[in-house]
């Protein structure tokens, strides 16, 4: 690892979208709102058990882990699998997608939103330390979005 | 010095993570900047888990129409913590799968880290474990033909300092098992850039090493990491001895091919300068002080 704190290049992490998701057929409203994640750390090609810990906050208000799901390719995990998985890697440069589950979804306009990751200190790259034998790393990454759509653009 | 430079392609991590540079890209530029070979990283293999032998080929034609050399592999190691989490078994046989990948890029050397003691256990049986996993994998390195080499970057470590490698593989005691000093251990901190480190930022960290401490390290390291911060006008890094420690390899006996590495690219030290010009800066600094 480098000298100093910093542990990615935190500018462009967080994508520009916020994207509501469409509810499945039957229902009309949006149940929930889509951001895109970035893998700017360095060192980048890891596990997703590498992550130990995200949450996602929008306007004050922050999700319960249940409530988001983290998707990568054709993947789609709860917080809890991901911090389980050593089979599938994000690599660097690589777009995951947060879907957090939220009745109604994002209302239009421009919306302030966290994501918090806390990222393993362990430095053996293909081994998951599932029982948290290393203390893990905070990155906040924040920025101001705006939803584009009315909620029917993504399912 | 008699060996070859190296240029690790780390230099160019910020334009490959904030703008999308391609590998190839940065050891095009690299290869512009008069170097005989590159470091490969492990993230530039597609692993997950394992290597993506598409990647593999692409960089292999990279470097040969660039005539560079994979002169070395680079995996973001902690044997030690790796035995803790998983096993020493597990451990050695995804050592012995770095090292195919290694002998695959025809590398010299496979660097790694000994890594620290993990929590909960004694400096002592982190030592016994290390003598297990240098068992493990020796034969796996004289089969590759490849020489793994300690990284040693941290002065004040138990296993990763160049003192406590030093120590561990003149124990073991095999040709293919070597060590790799890292400059870090004999940086100067300043207000500016202390000696914290992004996976451990509020550890204590050992004042720098002499240079004394670097001869007695050279007959065991045939890989050197001559890592740069920040040039002045002169083209000079005052955050390391580097005038002598690089006098220290050109006057050695033994052969000594060197990893070069500028690293002033990072958020919290220069961002603001072009990394591609003082890449160039610290080859020119190494092939003016030791060549």
């Amino acid at each position: 690892m480098p000298i100093g704190s910093v542990n990615c290049i935190r500018e462009g992490m967080l994508g520009n979208e916020l994207v509501n998701i469409a509810p499945a057929a039957g229902g009309h409203q949006p149940i929930g709102y889509r951001i895109a994640l970035r893998n700017q750390f360095f060192h980048g090609s890891r596990p997703l058990g590498w992550i130990r810990r995200l949450s996602v906050t929008m306007d004050g208000v922050t999700s319960p882990e249940e409530d988001i799901r983290f998707a990568l390719r054709e993947h789609v995990f709860p917080i809890e699998q991901v911090r389980q998985t050593s089979e599938i890697w994000w690599q660097p440069r690589e777009l995951a997608y947060l879907m957090v589950r939220l009745p109604g979804g994002a209302a239009p306009g421009p919306h302030e939103v966290s994501c918090h990751l806390e990222v393993s200190s362990f430095v053996f790259t293909p081994f998951v330390d599932r029982n948290d034998l290393y203390p893990a790393i905070a990155v906040e990454l924040t920025r101001t979005l705006t939803t584009d759509n009315d909620g029917t653009a993504l399912r | 010095m008699k060996g070859d430079i190296s240029l690790n392609p780390w230099w160019a991590e910020s334009l490959l993570l904030g703008h999308g540079m391609t590998i190839e890209e940065i050891f095009e530029r690299s290869a512009a900047l008069g170097i005989d070979g590159v470091d490969i990283q492990e993230s530039y293999l597609g692993l997950d888990p394992y290597p993506d032998p598409l990647r593999i080929r692409v960089l292999r034609r990279t470097l040969a129409e660039l005539r560079l050399e994979a002169i070395s592999c680079w995996f973001y190691c902690d044997l030690l913590g790796g035995a803790r989490v998983a096993s020493v078994d597990a451990v050695i046989e995804v050592v012995r799968r770095y090292l195919a990948i290694a002998a695959e890029f025809s590398s010299r050397y496979l660097v790694l880290a000994n890594g620290h003691t993990p929590p909960g256990q004694r400096p002592e049986a982190g030592r016994d474990m290390l003598m297990r996993i240098y068992e493990g994998i020796a034969p796996g390195a004289d089969d590759a033909d490849v020489v793994v080499c300690f990284e040693a970057a941290r002065a004040g470590s138990r296993f990763n300092s160049p003192k406590g490698a030093l120590a561990l593989v003149k124990e073991f005691g095999h040709p293919r098992l070597q060590m790799a000093p890292d400059f870090e251990a004999w940086r100067r901190p300043s207000q500016a850039m202390p000696a914290s480190y992004a996976e451990n930022p509020g550890a204590h960290q050992a004042p720098p090493l002499s240079i004394e401490d670097f001869r007695e390290c050279l007959p065991y390291s045939p890989y050197v990491h001559a890592k740069f911060l920040e040039f002045d006008q002169d083209g000079d890094d005052h955050n390391f001895p580097t005038a002598d420690l690089l006098a220290a390899l050109r006057d050695d006996d033994y052969t000594h091919d060197l990893s070069v590495e500028y690293e002033g690219w990072l958020p919290e030290v220069h961002p603001e300068r072009d990394p591609e010009i003082e890449a160039g800066k610290a080859v020119a600094l190494v092939r003016r002080l030791a060549g």
